[in-house]
Parts: structure tokens; C-alpha cells; sequence
């Protein structure tokens, strides 16, 4: 079951299944909602294989400059995927396609240059598609730099 | 919920704390159950 799917003290509605010896949370769609502070690794573990499509949005404010913001995905073995020709960036131009790059080390760039003063954050979001499919795992990636203090 | 041995048998839980992974309902003391939420399988 995803992390968060149910807050503290909801109520929901279950039935138990005998075949699975389990209790099955009825009425609820499936999701991972998280809220975390001080960590360096958000993970979404367990996703079944009925799930095809993903999208995940957050906010977060970086802990210090510099910093890579990253994604990185499991592949269909269950091993995390560092390897470094596995990892594309690519852009659409709108003048001459898409431009695509690689040479990335263990993990997909979202942001390579983290901002932290207090002030500053990242506001996005990321979407998926067909990731059961035996291809590269594709994520169209969105972003808003700034989170400021006062409106 | 008063018992859990009937297959189907649904009742309404309120949960103390949110989910993590691999989450479990212990209902009148029977120990912990696995549960599960639907996403193209129960899992």
C-alpha cells in the first residue's frame, strides 16, 4: 500500500479477503502523499503493476546550494538503476527537435544547481507514462524556482 | 469492526496514525492483517 494513502485518523472502509488473508481498503484511489522534513531520499516504493501512469508534485526548499535534485527509478529487476549511459536529458528546441544529452552519473537531473537561502524552493512536478512498458522510463518535468517568503 | 472471518464482511476503521509502508490493521486484538488498496491489484 502507498505510504500516506490514509491520514491520521480517517476513516475508511475495508472488508476483509480470505483468499489474501488480507483487509482491502475499499473506496479509495490509489496514492502517496507524504510530508517530510530533513531527509535526502523521498521513495515510492511498491507500486504495483497495475499502475501505468504516474504524476507526483511537490514543494520543497533545498537545505543548501548547489546542490543536484534528482529522480531515480527502479527497473523491472527490482535493482536501482545508476547506470550513467541510462540517464537522458532531452529538450525540445522548437526550431530544430529535440536535442538529447547523456554522461549523467547515478541519477536523472531535475535541478543541478539547488538555491537555499531561506527564501527559495522548487514548486514541481513530474509525469509519466506506460512505466510498466520494457522501454526508458520517460518523465516531462516542470518547475516554478522560487518559493517566496511573502506573497 | 467486530470480527474478520467472513470473507466480504466490511466496516468503517478509523486509522490512530498515517500509513506507512507495509501497513497493517489490528481489529479486536487478532493480530496484525495486512492492507491493502486497490491499484490495477490489491497489493
Amino acid at each position: 500500500m502507498p505510504i500516506g494513502l490514509l491520514g491520521t485518523n480517517q476513516i475508511a472502509r475495508v472488508a476483509y479477503n480470505v483468499a489474501s488473508g488480507a483487509y482491502w481498503l475499499l473506496d479509495l484511489d490509489y496514492s502517496s502523499v507524504q510530508a517530510v522534513s530533513g531527509v535526502s531520499v523521498v521513495g515510492f516504493p511498491d507500486i504495483p503493476a497495475g499502475i501505468n501512469h504516474l504524476e507526483c508534485d511537490f514543494a520543497l526548499s533545498p537545505s543548501a546550494n548547489g546542490g543536484v535534485f534528482g529522480l531515480q527509478v527502479y527497473g523491472a529487476g527490482g535493482v536501482l538503476d545508476t547506470t550513467a549511459a541510462n540517464q537522458f536529458c532531452t529538450i525540445n528546441t522548437g526550431a530544430g527537435g529535440v536535442i538529447s544529452n547523456t554522461g549523467f552519473s547515478t541519477t536523472l537531473p531535475l535541478n543541478t544547481n539547488t538555491v537555499d537561502n531561506g527564501n527559495a524552493g522548487l514548486k514541481a512536478g513530474f509525469g509519466a507514462q506506460n512505466i510498466q512498458a520494457a522501454e526508458y522510463t520517460a518523465f516531462n518535468f516542470r518547475a516554478a524556482y522560487h518559493r517566496p517568503a511573502t506573497a | 469492526m467486530r470480527h474478520r472471518a467472513t470473507a466480504g464482511a466490511a466496516g468503517f476503521v478509523q486509522f490512530h496514525a498515517a500509513n506507512g509502508a507495509g501497513a497493517t490493521l489490528n481489529v479486536n486484538g487478532l493480530g496484525d492483517i495486512p492492507l491493502y488498496c486497490y491499484g490495477g491489484s490489491w497489493a
